[in-house]
């Protein structure tokens, strides 16, 4: 309906919030939630605490996150954002589900997620999404005047939803997976945890000051004896400080690229050296008749 | 009991009534609008945007400007005055009116309100008690005008003079309402900045035209060219602070032509039902017998206009 037989006007900014909100939210929360549900039991050998409470969590993202999107200064129908934001704040049922879920099958022992790489990363992970989601209901009670949602806050939270909780996720199943698959297991172990750190700083350097900087310039915006041109230069400190987040997140993720690329090209180096082995013979120098 | 099917027609069940609530129902209701009328007037709203105008939303949408600019003005409510706008024949009644409505008036203070109408005798009070006060007016003979009056920071900031609707972008494809505010709102900054030039300039060199702006300067959709012995009628005027070497001179592409005529027609400013707000109607232009060409206007071209000041706020 966007691109085959695009739809007239301001439908297409309402099909495209649908879409983006269900990517982020269902889809890719969805996935990500899907892989900490199987790493957490399986690293921490400790069964998830309730079938039909997980399920439970599953079913209220769907319901409630499928119908967010919708921001309240939009130019639509009155309905529209008001159901967007109904959605929102019912997601905290999903919330409230999911805290519980995490609280019962670690039973308080919230140390064993500082244990394994892979774990650290869930851990965060999962914050991240209840930041989200915690974000987006601080959005719908700042009301239908506020700007908050045209700020550098709607940034933050976007930041949050695709780096904050799927990538997370995402490193945390790959450090699970790769040295399954492999012999000797990652290439730099010590750089996981390197990687670890400063994605996590990376991504709260992000997060915070744009957090901070939507509240200032909603608050800014609000005033309209404050100019423009005032309202963004308050910005630019924490554009700075974020820009810090961003070049950390850099630095980890090609950390994480040197990882992966080497644990996989030794893993595969010792194969072909093996195989080439097992079709050849060494021959010392004498042997080779000239 | 095998929970997979069941797991799956929840989430079908879902995932569909949301596609129905966000995509069929606003494609039953907003995706066959067709232009309406503006209030009271009966103007068709809105116009499709000229030609130049419409490549110049394919600029627009190709540099990314929605990812700074927004175009959606936010309104947070209304209030209306009340204006007197005929006292009536009933001199007596009216004063006795007129005093009920303002108490504070003696009665030659009254007859004196009663020169040089249309005058307001509530400001920005609600619904109710504006209609109370016009009944008290009516009943005594005068007539009365109720005034709308959107309100919010964005309008007072002039922005615009009522929020934006749906309607407003009716023929844009793709619309670009846009997501954050980096930048200042421009649903109606064609009427802020109605030279073409303006825009030109702030395109080519924003720093040097906004004092503390921090738009990045767009000079590949310039040409810098040599001038010939008269300079091109399109070259532009260059701001404070920027130079250029002597015998050349900055002459704007098509795409930047395009932007700029896109952004001298973004006005959303009309009265619509949906978006209710008073103007004054247009002063009535006296028809005259004149044979065009009688008046020497000369047409205004980017190279025309002044050199805004550096520091105007859009």
């Amino acid at each position: 309906l966007l691109q085959m037989f695009p739809v007239r006007g301001i439908t297409q900014a309402v099909i495209a919030w649908w879409y983006s909100a269900n990517l982020s939210l269902v889809w890719f929360g969805l996935m990500g939630l899907a892989t900490a549900f199987y790493l957490l039991p399986r690293i921490t050998g400790r069964e998830l605490s309730s079938h039909y409470l997980s399920l439970f969590v599953f079913w209220m993202l769907i319901l409630f996150g499928s119908w967010t999107g919708i921001p309240s200064s939009a130019p639509v129908p009155a309905w529209m954002p008001v159901l967007s934001n109904i959605g929102t704040v019912l997601m905290l049922l999903g919330l409230i589900g999911l805290v519980l879920i995490i609280h019962q099958t670690l039973d308080g022992r919230y140390g064993l997620l500082a244990g394994q790489n892979p774990l650290r990363f869930t851990a965060v992970g999962l914050l991240a999404f209840m930041l989200v989601i915690l974000m987006g209901v601080v959005e719908v009670f700042a009301g239908p005047g506020s700007f908050l949602q045209l700020t550098w806050f709607g940034n933050a939270k976007a930041q949050l939803t695709s780096y904050g909780f799927p990538a997370m996720v995402l490193f945390a199943g790959t450090y699970f997976i790769l040295p399954r698959l492999v012999d000797d297991g990652l290439r730099f172990p010590k750089l996981a945890r390197v990687q670890f750190w400063l994605a996590t700083i990376g991504i709260a350097l992000v997060v915070i000051p744009f957090a901070i900087a939507g509240f200032v310039e909603s608050a800014k915006l609000a005033q309209p004896d404050i100019a423009f041109v005032d309202v963004s230069k308050s910005m630019l400190m924490f554009i700075r400080i974020s820009t810090i987040g961003d070049l950390l997140i850099l630095i980890a993720n090609g950390l994480f690229l040197l990882n992966v690329a080497g644990t996989v090209l030794r893993y595969y180096r010792v194969q072909l050296q093996a195989g080439f082995s097992a079709v050849t013979i060494e021959a010392s120098a004498g042997e080779v008749r000239s | 009991m095998n929970y997979g099917p069941l797991v799956f027609l929840a989430a079908f069940f879902a995932l569909a009534s949301s596609w129905f609530g966000f995509v069929v129902t606003p494609q039953l209701q907003l995706g066959q609008m067709q232009q309406t009328n503006t209030v009271p007037a009966g103007a068709l709203y809105p116009v499709a945007r000229p030609g130049m105008a419409q490549q110049g939303l394919q600029v627009y949408r190709a540099n990314g400007c929605a990812y700074c600019h927004s175009q959606q003005v936010v309104q947070t409510g209304t209030v209306f005055d009340l204006l007197l706008t005929d006292a009536g024949t009933n001199q007596a009644a009216f004063v006795a009116a007129l005093q009920m409505v303002l108490p504070r008036l003696s009665r030659p203070e009254a007859l004196e309100f009663a020169q040089g109408l249309p005058k307001p005798v509530r400001r920005g009070v609600a619904k109710v008690e504006a209609e109370a006060a016009a009944k008290t007016l009516k009943a005594a003979g005068a007539t009365t005008a109720v005034w709308i009056v959107p309100v919010g920071p964005d309008i007072a900031r002039g922005w615009g003079r009522r929020r934006t609707v749906a309607e407003d972008f009716l023929f844009d494809s793709p619309v670009q309402p846009g997501i954050q505010r980096i930048g200042p709102d421009l649903a109606n900054v064609g009427v802020r900045q109605p030279d073409a030039g303006w825009h030109l300039r702030h395109l080519y060199a924003p720093k040097a035209v906004v004092a503390g702006s921090i738009m990045p300067p767009y000079p590949y959709l310039f040409e810098k060219r040599k001038a010939g012995r008269q300079p091109s009628p399109d070259a532009l005027l260059l701001p404070h602070g920027v130079e250029v070497e002597a015998g050349y001179e900055i002459v704007p592409k098509p795409e930047a032509k395009a932007l700029a005529a896109y952004l001298v027609s973004l006005r959303a400013g009309a009265p619509l039902f949906s978006a209710p707000l008073s103007v004054a109607a247009a002063p009535v232009v006296a028809q005259t017998n004149a044979p065009a060409g009688t008046t020497n206007a000369p047409a205004a071209g980017p190279n025309a206009t002044t050199n805004s000041a550096p520091g105007s706020n859009p």
